[in-house]
């Protein structure tokens, strides 16, 4: 028993160990490698023609400005169409979007509002594809805020008859709210602006998020359109795609702005729904990955690591409870000093701290300055994630012993997004 | 040497690394708790956890932290309670075991620090100023941690040993790093875009 | 015991200093989002179109002043009252407004120049940037710091310096020798003429259709072999001679495409391109490497916009068009018939 209680957290160090290499590979590869330009720099009259899919569901605070957002777009009217889905919301969200359908013949509403219909993203999703004439989809949630040449950018990738998935980056626009949107914004920085990068650098795999990405029509259609049954359908795509040998680009000058949840209540329903959803793809393709002969091995190693992000902080709470156990077995002292010490720097520092070199180069990259210092409080915010995550692992367990369907649940949103507020205050940022 | 109270502190060495060789360590005897004590401790965490799940919304990190700290808090007090003879370890092994893991830290931190100021800034006094500064920090810290928790611990009791071990061990040398390390980031990042600093970030 | 109470202290407070940190940063300013320019749009005229509507704009709103206001107040100097010497120097922004402007050769403008009439442009003259609003010709030598561009028609002399952007509004003619970074015309012809044939838009539309949704990895199309479909290779990939490709083409490393094959959709490579002479490309062309083209090609087709983009080194030869666009992140030039068979024997 003490020999595998033991073995376990070696595995564990070596585990860190990986993830801690991969984080300085990708911060490497960021800071000084040669980066991989996209495609938005060709200039290209034959657009394909777009649709954007917008699911919504009590978005009524927040729907005049992302089809505000949208009307301005630089993009061809006559190849973009906006399809709104309003998904058995109860305010007045249907209402809203009759209004601008009115007024606007390129938004196409489609009401969901049948009882018995399945509520959630996929599923509205697929019913707003079944009627869309669009080539390429791009998908926007209620709350984001593209660009004038934001679809431009993000379309512009599929000149690539490789690519089957683009995804763009996303900047949480409430980043001064409190300590946890600051820890937010340090977190999608490295996130976006280090490994999504890095990823797509390195021809691995960068991660189509759910919003702010596009992806072709037909690829989607011929195999029905999104799992309806899977919380986490982004990452679902991402792995279906690219182990049928379709490749995910990443542009990451396409940016938009987002919300990010300003409670830790709400933070963390989002992070435990997050990794239910991604580990009920972990457990539906990581034998899929380990056996696909379309992926390189790095590829598939980077893709099982990728894969496995939402297990590990779980793992390394067994690994904890495991070490406290050692501890009062009174095998401390048995293990030689190195072992030990291996162990408890590389769960504190390794497996805990790897995203930190990441946050830091992106930090850099994105020119912040006083955001940085509240990088130690990150570390507290992992014993969060833990907790958080492992509940998410345990609920994907349990549907999938159980088959039990699942409910969407949404983010909660904030206060209106203000696009004068938002310009003015950027305005003086950049006079800075 | 002896302390006031009459009892016996010693310095020992231990084998840290076959080809470094041995480190050394002070010896003395800890307290153990009684029956009355463990429970009253053992009441207490499990209160507090109580407590700290249902309230305190606003920082739910730092309240899964502090209720992980009660848990081995309780652990170890359930531990005296029902095998007070059992614990493995005395103030001695403690201090032992303190010693091998400081050092190991200190080559660790020295390491890890050493990697990540490299990474941010290839060249330039900032990154040795603060691969400097973070392994004196590191050093002071171990150090008079070291005294603070002994006396802690022969003071008043070996139940909290489990809690300084786990909770408020390693993780504040690597909380003080990234401190650091995170005032290095952002000097390098006033320095970018400062107008002797600001060149063209060559890829 | 003071000794342990100040130890107590120093502990304590080196555990504290990392919270206090966070909170710090939380109090010392407020935190703005990163900037994003939510009007940005991307055009290849840009600098002249922003650098016109500045001039008009102050023009407008402060007539028959010497002094242009722009980000800051620039002197003034009308052309029509002018007459430039050979190897004059020139420091304000020049306006040409009532007739066409003739810069001897060796003039040195280190400001702008906007001329509403046809502006020709002496040999090895500088000049920081030119904004034309008719047909602009560049002798041999020209250099340029920033941009050119011609609302009608932009003819380069050999070996000039284009700067970052030479831009025109119909057509761009460029000569052997010349430097880039970007070049932009609804036509772009390389060297005197081109023999480069014009393919037919209806039929490659209609095959591009049909051939979209079709992969088909390979590594090699052998000569003359007509395919309906994306051509897709994860290490490098050879068109050979002839080949018609009706999609588009991805390579994981070097793409060589040999003489006369056409592609009707998009050219794309993770490395460098080669184009041989005689190929006819109906899309863009992207390149994470290289891109080399051989002479007589074609890239894109009349009324319609396409793009040659790579991240390294661009190199045009001489009698291809390019009909849109074409950007490198290194320099680009224009090299003749023997330049660009010393430059596929070096490259490949």
């Amino acid at each position: 028993m003490v020999t595998i209680m033991k073995t376990y957290f070696i595995i564990m160090i070596l585990v860190m160990l990986i993830y801690m290499v991969r984080h300085i590979v990708f911060s490497y590869n960021r800071l000084y490698s040669q980066q991989k330009i996209s495609c938005r720099d060709i200039y290209d009259s034959d657009l394909p023609k777009i649709s954007v899919l917008l699911p919504m569901h009590n978005e009524g605070k927040v729907i005049p400005l992302i089809f505000k957002s949208l009307l301005e777009c630089e993009y061809d009217p006559d190849k973009l169409e906006i399809i709104a889905v309003n998904d058995h919301s109860t305010d007045a969200t249907g209402e809203i979007i009759d209004h601008y359908a009115k007024a606007y013949p390129i938004i196409r509403p489609l009401h969901r509002l049948d009882p018995d219909q399945q509520r959630g993203k996929p599923v509205a999703l697929n019913d707003a594809m079944s009627i869309a004439s669009g080539e390429i989809f791009v998908v926007f949630d209620a709350d984001y805020r593209p660009s004038k040449n934001l679809l431009k950018k993000l379309v512009s990738a599929f000149c690539d008859p490789i690519v089957g998935v683009v995804m763009g980056r996303v900047i949480p626009v409430n980043t001064g709210t409190n300590l946890l949107t600051n820890l937010l914004n340090l977190e999608r920085t490295g996130g976006y602006q280090v490994d999504q990068q890095a990823r797509y650098n390195l021809n691995l795999l960068p991660q189509y998020g759910g919003t702010v990405g596009a992806f072709r029509k037909e690829l989607l259609m011929k195999d029905g359109g999104f799992d309806e049954h899977i919380l986490a359908e982004d990452t679902e795509l991402t792995y279906r795609l690219a182990l049928e040998g379709w490749r995910v680009a990443y542009d990451n000058s396409a940016e938009c702005y987002e919300e990010a949840p300003e409670t830790w209540d709400a933070r963390g329903k989002q992070v435990r729904r997050w990794s239910r959803g991604h580990n009920e793809v972990m457990f539906r393709y990581l034998g899929r990955t380990l056996r696909s002969q379309r992926l390189r091995f790095i590829q598939k190693f980077d893709a099982v690591l990728l894969l496995m992000v939402y297990t590990v902080p779980f793992l390394l709470g067994l690994a904890f409870l495991d070490c406290i156990a050692l501890f009062f077995l009174g095998k401390m002292s048995i293990i030689a000093g190195w072992v030990f010490v291996l162990f408890v720097g590389a769960f504190n520092a390794w497996g805990n701290f790897a995203p930190f070199y990441e946050i830091a180069a992106g930090a850099l990259l994105d020119g912040m300055k006083n955001e940085i210092l509240a990088l130690p409080a990150l570390c507290f915010s992992f014993y969060f994630y833990m907790w958080n995550i492992s509940f998410g692992l345990f609920d994907a367990l349990i549907d999938m012993v159980t088959n039990r369907r699942v409910d969407w649940i949404k983010t909660d949103r904030y206060a209106e997004s203000d696009p004068d507020k938002i310009a003015v205050s950027n305005g003086k940022a950049a006079e800075k | 040497m002896r302390a006031t109270t009459g009892t016996t502190v010693t310095v020992e060495t231990v084998l840290f690394i076959p080809w470094v060789g041995d480190v050394s360590y002070i010896s003395l005897e800890g307290a153990t708790p009684t029956f009355t004590f463990s429970l009253i401790n053992a009441v207490v965490s499990l209160l507090f956890i109580l407590i700290a799940s249902q309230t305190n919304r606003s920082n739910r990190p730092l309240m899964i932290y502090l209720c992980m700290g009660l848990f081995v808090h309780l652990v170890s007090s359930l531990f005296f309670i029902f095998f007070p003879e059992r614990f493995p370890y005395s103030l001695a092994d403690y201090s032992k075991l303190y010693i091998l893991q400081q050092i190991g830290t200190w080559l660790t931190i020295a390491l890890i620090s050493g990697v990540a100021t490299d990474l941010i800034l290839s060249r330039g006094g900032y990154k040795y100023a603060a691969f400097f500064i973070t392994v004196l920090y590191s050093f002071i810290f171990g150090c008079v941690r070291y005294v603070v928790y002994l006396y802690i611990l022969y003071k008043f009791s070996l139940l909290y040993m489990a809690m300084l071990f786990f909770i408020f061990g390693v993780l504040y040398d690597f909380l003080g790093m990234i401190a650091i390390y995170a005032l290095f980031v952002r000097s390098v990042s006033d320095l970018m875009s400062s107008r002797s600093g600001r060149e063209v970030w060559r890829w | 015991m003071t000794f342990l109470f100040v130890l107590f202290c120093i502990t304590f407070s080196l555990m504290l200093f990392p919270v206090l940190l966070g909170y710090y940063s939380r109090k010392a300013q407020r935190q703005e989002p990163l900037l994003i320019k939510s009007d940005n749009v991307k055009d290849p005229r840009y600098f002249s179109k922003s650098f016109r509507r500045m001039v008009e704009t102050s023009l407008k709103d402060h007539p028959g002043e010497e002094t242009l206001h722009l980000s800051k107040d620039e002197r003034l100097l009308f052309a029509d009252q002018q007459t430039f010497t050979p190897d004059c120097q020139v420091d304000s922004i020049v306006l040409a407004m009532n007739a066409p402007l003739d810069a001897p050769a060796g003039c040195k403008f280190s400001k702008e120049i906007y001329a509403a009439y046809d502006v020709r442009i002496g040999a090895d003259a500088q000049i920081r940037a030119l904004a034309g609003l008719n047909d602009v010709t560049l002798a041999s030598g020209v250099q340029f710091l920033r941009w050119v561009d011609a609302e009608s028609a932009l003819d380069i002399g050999p070996s000039c310096h284009l700067g970052i952007s030479a831009s025109a509004g119909k057509r761009l003619r460029i000569s052997k020798s010349c430097s880039f970074q970007r070049l932009y015309a609804p036509e772009i012809v390389i060297g005197e003429n081109t023999g480069a044939a014009v393919g037919s838009p209806a039929e490659t539309m209609q095959k591009r259709g049909e051939a979209s949704s079709k992969l088909i990895r390979m590594d090699r199309v052998p000569s003359s072999e007509t395919i309906t479909g994306s051509v897709i290779a994860d290490d490098s990939l050879v068109l050979d001679e002839n080949c018609v490709i009706h999609g588009s083409v991805h390579a994981g490393k070097r793409l060589h495409i040999r003489r006369g094959a056409y592609i009707s959709g998009n050219v794309i490579s993770d490395g460098d391109i080669l184009i041989e002479e005689n190929v006819s490309i109906e899309g863009d062309v992207f390149a994470q490497g290289c891109i080399l083209v051989g002479y007589q090609c074609r890239i894109g087709s009349e009324g319609r916009i396409k793009s040659i983009v790579a991240r390294k080194h661009v190199s045009l030869t001489e009698e291809s068009i390019i009909f849109g666009y074409v950007g490198t992140e290194a320099r680009g030039s224009i090299i003749d018939k023997d330049e660009f068979y010393k430059a596929m024997g070096s490259m490949f």
